[in-house]
């Protein structure tokens, strides 16, 4: 017998876990979750001419308010992206484009009696990525389902470098200088995610999820909120679903999986 | 937007603390629950509403963006390339503590079971709900996670 039990029940305890808190953390968080929250209802485009749109939708969130009871914001000065955060980390999201310096809210701009719908008619369309395109079966010539001699036969298959991704071992994908990604084995192919790739659909890195959900309607919203990422099914192979890393309202990695896929279980 | 900074206010020190034991470190802690944070801010009016216990729901988003596969292929991807240094030098409160050595090398899902199952003090059931797997694997799981420990620990004191 040993103590690991209580061991580790003081540990989670300790106060020593304790992490010092940014005194502008909270503030951080805040805008972050309007940043989020911009890109779930509207398209960020590198134009940065979505002022007014943008500033609506700011105006909003920082009311607290709802899409269907929009109240006019009265004191909107939003802050520029968060270029740091809490305590020692990085920021995980690349924020630059759609972080207008916005001041005050233009009350005019809401109509008088906005239907409630969270579709804009002003909103841009989604970025058009010229990546390569991942799925339905495959990239390039490696493909769901390969045996590892046949996917190895590619010459797409790189050092192992992982084992630890549940049952599956983990080879670096090998194609040219424009994406980078991994192809998950295990008997067979199980997943190959590449960065960056698009869909056949067209959907890739700095889709909103606003975007991603016109394409792929099915999308879990709440495993969205939940992990950052979802599945949604393949259009042209049943048997596969594409995962979408979704941690901070925009798409930042795509991977095609057979569908119940042995890894990470 | 005010309830929510609020909540922020409120929550972050535990929200912290909590994703110090789920990742290992205080930089990793901060940006999960920078990111995580994020999330449920954009959506929150409905959290709010609907979860009952935004600190829990918090929590379970935490365990689930820590264990969900964009971030861990993130890290295949950095192990990949850059060896695992950190930064810079800091003070670790746990330095030299062999337990906690020895978690910081479990696997994120099985360092999740643990804190969930010593730290939130949930049964084998509740784990399997917020992770979304069996109760089956939360079980092999956790012994896992603990032969390992004690294989780290033995090892770390001379072997018994």
């Amino acid at each position: 017998m040993d103590h690991l039990d209580d061991d580790l029940r003081e540990l989670f305890t300790s106060d020593r876990l304790d992490v010092a808190v940014r005194a502008d953390a909270e503030e951080i968080i805040v805008s972050g979750a309007r940043r989020v929250r911009r890109r779930r209802i509207v398209a960020a485009t590198a134009s940065g001419a979505l002022g007014v749109v943008v500033a609506v939708v700011a105006g909003f969130v920082l009311a607290g308010g709802t899409p269907d009871a929009m109240p006019p914001a009265t004191s909107t000065t939003t802050r520029p992206p968060a270029a740091s955060s809490i305590e020692v980390s990085s920021l995980p999201t690349q924020s630059t484009a759609e972080a207008p310096p916005l001041t005050t809210t233009p009350t005019t701009t809401i109509p008088p009696k906005a239907p409630p719908t969270k579709t804009r008619t002003s909103e841009p369309g989604p970025p058009d990525l010229n990546y390569l395109v991942l799925g339905p079966t495959g990239l390039r010539s490696v493909r769901l389902g390969q045996t590892l001699e046949e996917a190895q036969a590619t010459g797409m298959l790189g050092i192992v470098t992982s084992t630890t991704a549940g049952g599956c071992e983990v080879y670096q994908l090998i194609s040219d200088d424009r994406v980078a990604g991994f192809v998950y084995i295990s008997g067979t192919v199980q997943e190959i995610s590449a960065d960056p790739a698009q869909t056949p659909q067209g959907v890739g890195p700095g889709w909103t999820l606003a975007q991603v959900k016109k394409v792929y309607p099915d999308i879990d919203e709440q495993a969205v909120t939940e992990k950052g990422e979802a599945v949604v099914p393949v259009p042209g192979n049943p048997s596969a679903v594409f995962r979408l890393g979704i941690p901070s309202g925009e798409v930042t990695s795509v991977s095609l999986e057979v569908t119940n896929s042995s890894c990470w279980s | 937007m005010e309830d929510f900074a609020e909540f922020v206010r409120q929550a972050l020190p535990g929200l912290l603390r909590y994703g110090h034991m789920l990742t290992g470190n205080p930089h990793d802690a901060a940006d999960l629950v920078q990111t995580v944070l994020e999330r449920v801010g954009a959506r929150w009016q409905t959290i709010a509403r609907k979860s009952g216990d935004p600190v829990a729901y918090a929590r379970k988003a935490m365990v689930n963006t820590h264990v969900s596969r964009w971030r861990r292929s993130k890290r295949e991807s950095l192990l990949a390339e850059l060896p695992d240094t950190p930064d810079v030098p800091r003070d670790d409160p746990f330095e030299n503590e062999p337990l906690w050595e020895a978690l910081r090398g479990l696997p994120p899902r099985q360092r999740a079971v643990l804190v969930l199952r010593y730290y939130e003090e949930m049964s084998e059931a509740e784990i399997a709900a917020v992770l979304g797997v069996s109760r089956g694997t939360v079980k092999s799981q956790a012994s896992k996670a603990m032969a390992t420990l004690r294989g780290r620990l033995g090892a770390s004191v001379g072997g018994v």
